[in-house]
């Protein structure tokens, strides 16, 4: 079961006529969706957090605790 | 004449905390206020309504019930390791999955892998929730993410916030959220995200004034005016919507994804007639698949709540270990249900085992 929450491909809105009404990625729409995430992805990599304006640093080598 | 401290302590109480008060005084329970302080002990002292159930003490405070310590103070959440579980929303999906339970498919990160979560993201075809995995009362909570700015925003927001954050799918219908007092589900209520409803004659911005003068005149507790701003424009841009669009008589509009009090939503209990009556036994047995779980709101998503419990018609979202009593108590819509009530029973039980 764990391998339905981990997999990318279950990771899918499927249904049109909900309200408010949710269409459903195109698959143009999802290409360049995914295209343009992984160029935000590649520039993250490449960026020290403190220039992507975040905080986090410290805390995320901190210990996650209760 | 000078106020005694227990007159200031009750001025600062919590809302919460003064009706689950007025519970325990309907049933004959003593209660007073006390300043306390909870893990971690650094926090400042704040004001905790102190009920004495038998021979018990419990703490209340913000939805949160604690037992009294080996000390007399504060001591452990009711909910014990049921508590620790639910702040962690993704163990508790996975707990949820494992027990056979619906959960939306997603994955955890922690804000140093950030990257990965955009990969992890841009493979996902549907609209995606970004939240944090141990946030609360909806902070920060990002749903229906559709274009890849959108969910980048999101995903820093988050991580400026929190140490770890959740990609998931954005699963569609209605929230609704049931109140379980072990052992058994004692009210419902439908969460609808800010929305106005056409007349056929005046704009969005019009009937948004409206229903925001109607707030102000009715003042139920813990319904806000619905906020202007971004997530307006983009819930508006996506049903084809502007401010100023005319829309047909009874056409209902969203006005913003979340479906959070404070961002504008209105709670609507449900006595009857609320989703098909198979689900209050389906989450149910939910509530006890989570061990020491006494007291829990569970958030779910049901496609279409008149059909019953089915892959693809519903999930379980997450379960709040402390949740709020308001919106039962003062509804939007809906008659009041008596949530501190039935907690009071279950200590009262409790306090006789």
């Amino acid at each position: 079961m764990q391998d339905k929450i981990d997999s990318p491909s279950e990771c899918c809105g499927k249904k049109e006529s909900d309200e408010p009404e949710m269409p459903a990625l195109e698959p143009e729409e999802f290409l360049k969706r995914r295209e343009a995430l992984k160029k935000m992805a590649a520039v993250v990599t490449a960026t020290p957090p403190a220039v992507l304006g975040l905080l986090y640093s410290k805390r995320a080598l901190a210990t996650s605790g209760e | 004449m000078m106020a005694s401290e227990q007159d200031i302590l009750a001025g600062s109480l919590d809302a919460h905390a003064v009706v689950m008060a007025d519970a325990a005084h309907r049933r004959g329970i003593d209660y007073d206020i006390v300043l306390g302080t909870s893990w971690p002990m650094s926090r400042p002292k704040r004001p905790w309504l102190r009920l004495s159930v038998g021979a018990c003490v419990f703490y209340y405070r913000l939805g949160r019930i604690l037992r009294a310590g080996r000390d007399g103070d504060l001591g452990r959440h009711v909910n014990g390791s049921a508590a620790t579980l639910t702040r962690n929303k993704q163990r508790t999906k996975e707990v949820l999955v494992r027990a056979g339970y619906p959960t939306p498919p997603g994955r955890l990160f922690r804000i140093d892998a950030l990257d990965q979560a955009l990969l992890y993201a841009a493979e996902c075809r549907g609209e995606i929730c970004v939240k944090p995995n141990r946030g609360g009362k909806g902070d920060l909570v990002f749903p229906m993410l559709r274009d890849a700015d959108a969910i980048y925003r999101a995903c820093l927001d988050v991580a400026e916030g929190y140490e770890e954050l959740l990609v998931e799918a954005s699963v569609p219908g209605e929230v609704w959220r049931y109140f379980y007092v072990h052992p058994r589900v004692v009210a419902v209520k439908h969460s609808r995200p800010a929305s106005v409803v056409g007349d056929g004659g005046t704009t969005v911005l019009g009937l948004i004034d409206g229903k925001n003068a109607e707030r102000e005149r009715r003042r139920v507790i813990g319904h806000f005016p619905i906020p202007s701003g971004p997530a307006l424009t983009a819930m508006l841009a996506r049903q084809g919507l502007t401010l100023e669009s005319v829309v047909p008589a009874e056409r209902l509009v969203f006005l913003n994804a979340a479906s959070n009090g404070a961002l504008g939503a209105d709670s609507i209990t449900c006595v009857e007639g609320g989703p098909h009556p198979l689900y209050v036994q389906r989450i149910e047995a939910a509530c006890h698949a989570i061990p020491n779980l006494l007291v829990g709101a569970i958030d779910t998503v049901i496609r279409n709540p008149e059909q019953p419990p089915s892959d693809g018609n519903f999930w379980i979202l997450e379960i709040n270990s402390s949740p709020g009593v308001l919106p039962y108590h003062f509804p939007w819509e809906g008659a009041a249900q008596d949530i501190c009530g039935e907690i009071i029973a279950l200590l009262e039980c409790l306090a006789a085992a």
